[in-house]
């Protein structure tokens, strides 16, 4: 079911614990709707031994030659 | 000291000798680039703040010292633009945003204490799509930029400023930053050179955050070489920023003349040629083709789950961009444009499994790149599908269907920031107008920024591209 200007008002009412105005509300609907129908759309089985990217921490091996060993 | 009156064009690599030679004064350098930004601002609007008379009295100051025989390298006396999320002591720092409008920095962002150091001298800070969340830098409180080749239509974004500014002339070379391809989206719209480096080469330290895991700051410039030289200043460990790494940084223009022989170029089956305006394609494969005959070998290469680059884009984006601005959004929400707080607050909707999915993507899709670059030194894909279209326009239309232009602009360049390996774009097509209507993007195995400002530079140089002026 797309997410709907309600769904994004209770959203934000019971989770968020601000008040969005109605006109917000129906954008953010717009924007964040296709969004969270295209990802639940992808099959997570393939994803399933899958680790989120992580960030803030070495992620690749630098290329190092033999004269860096020897540093 | 000889007479030049159209300093404002000539990249670093010109000008370098001829401030360190005293040929040319940093002061009259700089007298031009502010002549010039007076000219041409009221049509192109590329800055927030100039910066005219700091600028003055660093050129005097860089005088003086290469007068003194200290002279710092290239950067020494070359007037720099700064998108304006880089944060300056002293100086306002807006992030385009009315929400911003009185915040003024007591230190400077390292990539601007960097270039501070090398003797850049700094003309001012410059227009970006609002907190970086855009492409169009239609900026709802300063203005929109315009394209310096095509008045009336988007410069790219989001660093619009930094595009516009150096391919009208108004710095000799520009930062800007890179989340979803917001240096090379601009950089290919404007007809010029933006290198998007590797995650963790350059700090993001005191640059305002869009995405703290996408978030990638990087030159704009008028030639890959000069994109090159810059890099060489601002890369390396930053212990303020901890996803900075402790890679050597290399001189990345040693051996940027190399050429291309026994270089394989990977060039996408899937996803980076599917629903491209004709003019573009055609500019591209061109370009490739171009590749080939100078040496390379081109290669083709499958890109398995890029197809769902978007999807994880928008869900990171939004959901790191809500928390980042959340103290923001409760006390000075009125102040955003409207369309900037609809995409922070649709952050909100996306659960933390959403986040982690999409996260979860990124690592297939960057697994997907590193096993194409087992086939290939270089990825060749276009930057961008499409050309400038005019400002206030919210939708493209290729074979017949219809996105965003958001959407539309980071197709191409997103995918790299999600990966994090370093991508560089490069005009590659011009228009019977003499406009820009296509860019090269090319992309790079992380932290090997130097081939890909190598393989650039090979095709640059068989091109007139660098030395064109728009209209103004």
């Amino acid at each position: 079911m797309p997410l709907s200007r309600e769904a994004v008002e209770r959203l934000f009412a019971e989770q968020v614990g601000r008040d969005i105005p109605p006109d917000v509300a129906e954008a953010v609907a717009a924007v964040a709707g296709p969004i969270i129908d295209g990802l639940n759309a992808i099959d997570p089985e393939p994803l399933w031994l899958v680790e989120p990217s992580t960030v803030f921490e070495p992620r690749y091996p630098a290329e190092r030659s033999d004269e860096d060993e020897l540093l | 000291m000889s007479s030049y009156d159209d300093l404002p064009f000539l990249p670093v690599t010109e000008l370098a000798p001829l401030l360190s030679s005293r040929q040319v004064s940093p002061v009259e350098l700089t007298h031009q680039v502010l002549e010039r930004i007076e000219a041409v601002e009221p049509k192109v609007n590329a800055y927030i703040t100039v910066l005219a008379d700091e600028a003055m009295a660093q050129a005097k100051a860089a005088e003086r010292n290469i007068a003194m025989g200290n002279y710092l390298g290239p950067f020494h006396g070359i007037p720099v633009g700064l998108k304006d999320l880089l944060m300056t002591r002293g100086v306002r720092t807006t992030a385009g945003s009315a929400v911003l409008e009185d915040f003024v920095p007591d230190e400077d962002a390292t990539t601007v204490t960097r270039l501070r150091q090398a003797g850049a001298i700094f003309t001012g800070k410059l227009n970006l799509h609002e907190f970086a969340f855009g492409v169009t830098t239609n900026n709802w409180t300063f203005g929109p930029t315009h394209n310096p080749w095509m008045p009336g239509h988007i410069p790219g974004g989001s660093s619009g400023g930094s595009a516009a500014a150096v391919a009208a002339g108004e710095c000799i070379a520009a930062l800007g930053s890179d989340t979803g391809g917001s240096i090379r989206i601009p950089a290919a719209l404007c007809g010029n050179v933006g290198l998007m480096p590797t995650y963790g080469r350059v700090s993001r330290y005191g640059a305002l955050a869009l995405s703290w895991s996408l978030d990638h700051v990087g030159p704009m410039t008028r030639t890959v070489t000069d994109a090159a030289l810059m890099l060489n200043v601002i890369a390396g460990y930053d212990p303020m920023d901890t996803a900075t790494q402790p890679v050597p940084v290399p001189d990345y223009t040693d051996g940027i003349e190399g050429g291309l022989t026994g270089l394989r170029v990977g060039v996408p089956r899937n996803y980076f040629f599917e629903r491209i305006h004709p003019e573009v394609k055609q500019g591209v494969e061109q370009a490739i083709a171009r590749l080939g005959e100078l040496g390379a070998d081109i290669v083709e290469v499958d890109l398995p789950w890029v197809e769902h680059s978007l999807l994880a884009e928008f869900a990171i984006v939004m959901a790191e961009a809500t928390s980042y601005h959340e103290h923001l959004l409760r006390t000075r929400a009125d102040k955003y444009a409207p369309d900037i707080r609809v995409l922070l607050e649709a952050g909100e909707a996306i659960s933390g499994p959403m986040y982690l999915k999409a996260q979860r993507l990124r690592t297939m899709i960057k697994q997907s790149f590193r096993a194409a670059m087992e086939q290939c030194d270089v990825i060749a894909t276009p930057t961008l599908p499409h050309p400038p279209v005019p400002i206030g326009q919210d939708t493209v239309t290729i074979d017949g269907v219809e996105e965003t232009t958001l959407d539309c602009m980071v197709r191409y360049t997103c995918p790299v920031d999600l990966s994090g390996q370093p991508a560089i774009a490069l005009p590659c097509a011009f228009n019977d107008q003499n406009q820009p209507v296509a860019s090269l993007q090319l992309i790079g195995r992380p932290f090997d920024e130097a081939t890909i400002c190598r393989a650039a530079r090979a095709y640059e140089a068989t091109t007139d591209f660098a030395t064109r002026r728009p209209p103004l």
